[in-house]
């Protein structure tokens, strides 16, 4: 078996350690990064996504999957650079102020970066000013906000208009979803998107980043 | 009747020490520095760095002592006073929460209107066997402020008592104003409340601010609180039934420890709502078959453990609409909590999880609710009861149509639905060949045009009006 086809059946099985190992090993073999990326990392995840769909596999399993993922991503993100290899794209990602919940979010945090993304996950509670801060530190192209509580939703607007403020709204696509959240809503408050639901909010998130390659 | 016992007594006391073990080793995180100063004093190990309050058995077992085993549920009207305490009649509540509602007419999904309210109260009103409620969330109005804005509706639009979620411990002051216009003083609220609250400790085992302000308010004046935890199987919680059964006690003490540190007797009720992450989609259900088994587990294991009222789910589904999928949802867990001891099984009129309220399967469930009271209810074996006298009188080749003992026994002995169809295909093909739902909507209609709450008086009105008015 070539160390390509290992990745993927360790990337499949979820097993981190190994995929990170196997990751450096391809790179000592001298296998190009883009080679790496293409067909060790995003190949077995496009593979977990099909049976995630067809029901044949289920969230837990495709979290693992799309953690060994993210450690092997790692290992080749400082080398995507000098690889001419550009970044699919940088996520910062809360549950608006005021507000505690965190499982949906975090759901949508794995999947995410399972997906190949870098996620900076920012937790619970996070301020308008947290969300434009760490837009300006991580250079990101995407912010999710999460909401379970219509008390808490109109922090999703003010984080809006704070980034509009900081003038960050041409370069940065917002998404938005939880219990109470509607498409109705995001439209209201100028949000580029909205998902009911982890895996529409992962499509939607890649939508949202594309639509932001092609325009920028 | 002998009560259901899904757990062994070795279990039971696993479960328990299990429990405790982990408010002593794991504890909860609890961001009011309040609430963890005021826990350190009672005994619990304290880190204000890390916010960590941990709970030693002896603390637990002392404050679950204080928590009262007979808790007053009051109504405007006494004839509908719930009395929640062990051994005691089982009641039902509505879901209470939803904004999302199945329109009468229609029967489609819209957002909640502050005259579903009015409706929802009505309705509650007339039906039987719904001793409490909760109502619709509306989105017709003032979103920070709706928990305050209904509560003059549904004390305007029924007898009944009702739980209310309040978005603040100012807000609980100003409902405990609005409840003292109708009962008159302090003391005759703090003995018959006419509304109890619902607030929430966050999973995995986190208490934070409001909530507690919640419960020390409501504690203040003697207003019950059904402290909820809402543990997702695989989410929040441990995957496994025994699992999640576990962490959802653990979360239910816990905040009913508090409360009771916060205000000795305080009257609480145990209300866990577990739930079960979907693997497919993220969605926490709450109807799942299994939770049948932990609601019956937990209802057991308060019972032989501190023995304080318990609220379990019920009359729930996660089908998105009243159909079939909704009723064996609901039937399932509401009969094993109930069976198990149980106070309260709640959640009548709900759909879609805890989001949506249906008056079609409101009216459905006063009869699933009549069916459970029925069974609990259970048949009385006596000489009388056996018909041995009416089987000597009417012998072999005999009826017993209209023996006395018919006579004396046939109205009370079998539950008669109202909404059911029976009798013959024929004459219920003449009548119209309705099912169930369509009776059910009929019932409804004719309890929202026909019934009339008897009213609150002028004055009660008046100074519910004007405490709104001073919101804005």
């Amino acid at each position: 078996m070539s160390i390509l086809d290992e990745m993927n059946t360790s990337v499949i099985e979820g097993d981190r350690d190994k995929v990170e190992e196997l990751t450096r090993q391809a790179l000592d073999q001298g296998v190009e990064v883009k080679t790496i990326l293409s067909q060790g990392l995003i190949a077995p995840m496009d593979v977990v996504g099909q049976r995630f769909e067809s029901g044949e596999l289920f969230i837990p399993e495709m979290i693992v999957a799309g953690e060994a993922m993210a450690r092997g991503l790692n290992v080749l993100r400082p080398l995507f650079k000098e690889s001419g290899i550009k970044p699919q794209g940088t996520v910062v990602i809360g549950t608006v102020e005021g507000d505690r919940h965190s499982i949906g979010k975090s759901l949508v945090s794995m999947m995410l970066e399972g997906a190949g993304l870098k996620i900076t996950d920012l937790g619970e509670d996070v301020s308008p000013e947290q969300f434009v801060n760490s837009v300006k530190q991580e250079e990101a192209q995407l912010v999710g906000m999460s909401a379970l509580l219509t008390t808490t939703m109109p922090a999703m607007k003010a984080t809006i208009e704070a980034l509009k403020e900081a003038g960050l709204l041409d370069k940065v696509k917002t998404l938005i979803g939880g219990a109470p959240v509607t498409q109705e809503y995001a439209d209201k408050i100028g949000a580029d998107g909205y998902a009911p639901d982890a895996a529409t909010g992962v499509k939607k998130a890649k939508e949202l980043l594309q639509a932001l390659a092609a325009s920028g | 009747m002998n009560t259901f016992k899904i757990l062994s007594e070795q279990e039971v006391q696993k479960l328990h020490s299990a429990a405790l073990n982990i408010l002593n080793t794991i504890g909860l995180r609890i961001d009011s520095e309040k609430a963890r100063k005021m826990l350190a004093e009672a005994g619990a190990k304290v880190n204000h760095e890390t916010m960590i309050v941990r709970f030693p058995p002896n603390l637990v077992d002392e404050a679950m002592q204080k928590a009262p085993q007979r808790v007053i549920y009051g109504a405007r009207n006494p004839k509908y006073d719930l009395v929640l305490e062990p051994g005691g009649d089982t009641y039902c509540r509505t879901l209470s929460g939803a904004e999302g509602y199945i329109d009468l007419e229609t029967g489609k999904y819209r957002l909640a209107k502050m005259s579903d309210v009015k409706d929802w109260a009505i309705l509650v009103d007339a039906l039987e066997n719904i001793n409490y409620f909760g109502l619709p969330y509306p989105s017709d109005v003032d979103a920070d402020t709706r928990d305050l804005r209904m509560m003059p509706v549904a004390l305007e639009n029924t007898e009944k008592h009702f739980i209310f979620q309040p978005y603040s411990g100012e807000h609980v002051e100003l409902m405990v104003e609005m409840a003292l216009a109708v009962m008159g003083t302090k003391e005759e609220l703090k003995k018959r409340p006419i509304f109890n609250t619902l607030t929430s400790i966050l999973t995995p085992l986190q208490l934070i601010e409001y909530a507690f302000d919640v419960i020390c308010a409501a504690g203040k004046y003697g207003i019950p609180v059904e402290l909820n935890t809402m543990a997702i199987a695989g989410g929040t919680a441990p995957v496994t039934v025994a699992g999640l059964t576990l962490l959802s006690h653990t979360e239910a003490l816990a905040g009913i420890v508090i409360a009771e540190i916060a205000n000795p007797g305080a009257p609480m009720v145990y209300r866990p709502l577990p739930m079960v992450m979907d693997m497919s989609s993220g969605v926490a259900l709450e109807a799942v078959v299994e939770n049948a088994m932990v609601a019956a587990a937990q209802a057991q294991l308060v019972r032989e453990t501190y023995n304080i009222p318990t609220n379990l789910f019920g009359q729930v589904a996660d089908a998105f609409t009243s159909d079939g999928q909704s009723m064996i949802e609901r039937v399932f867990n509401a009969l094993l909590p109930a069976l198990a001891g149980a106070n309260i099984v709640s959640g009548a009129g709900g759909l879609e999880h805890c989001y949506t309220l249906d008056p079609v399967q409101l009216v459905i469930d006063d009869e699933i609710v009549g069916m459970t009271k029925r069974i609990l209810r259970g048949f009385e074996i006596n000489d009388d009861t056996l018909g041995l006298d009416a089987l000597a009188r009417v012998g072999p080749g005999g009826n017993f149509l209209s023996d006395e003992h018919t006579l004396k026994y046939f109205k009370t002995e079998y539950y008669r639905p109202r909404i059911f169809n029976r009798g013959t295909r024929e004459i219920w093909q003449s009548k119209g060949g309705k099912d169930l739902n369509e009776n059910a909507k009929e019932r409804a209609k004719t309890i929202l045009r026909e019934h009339k709450p008897v009213p609150l008086a002028d004055d009660v009105v008046k100074e519910l009006d004007s405490i709104i008015k001073r919101l804005g």
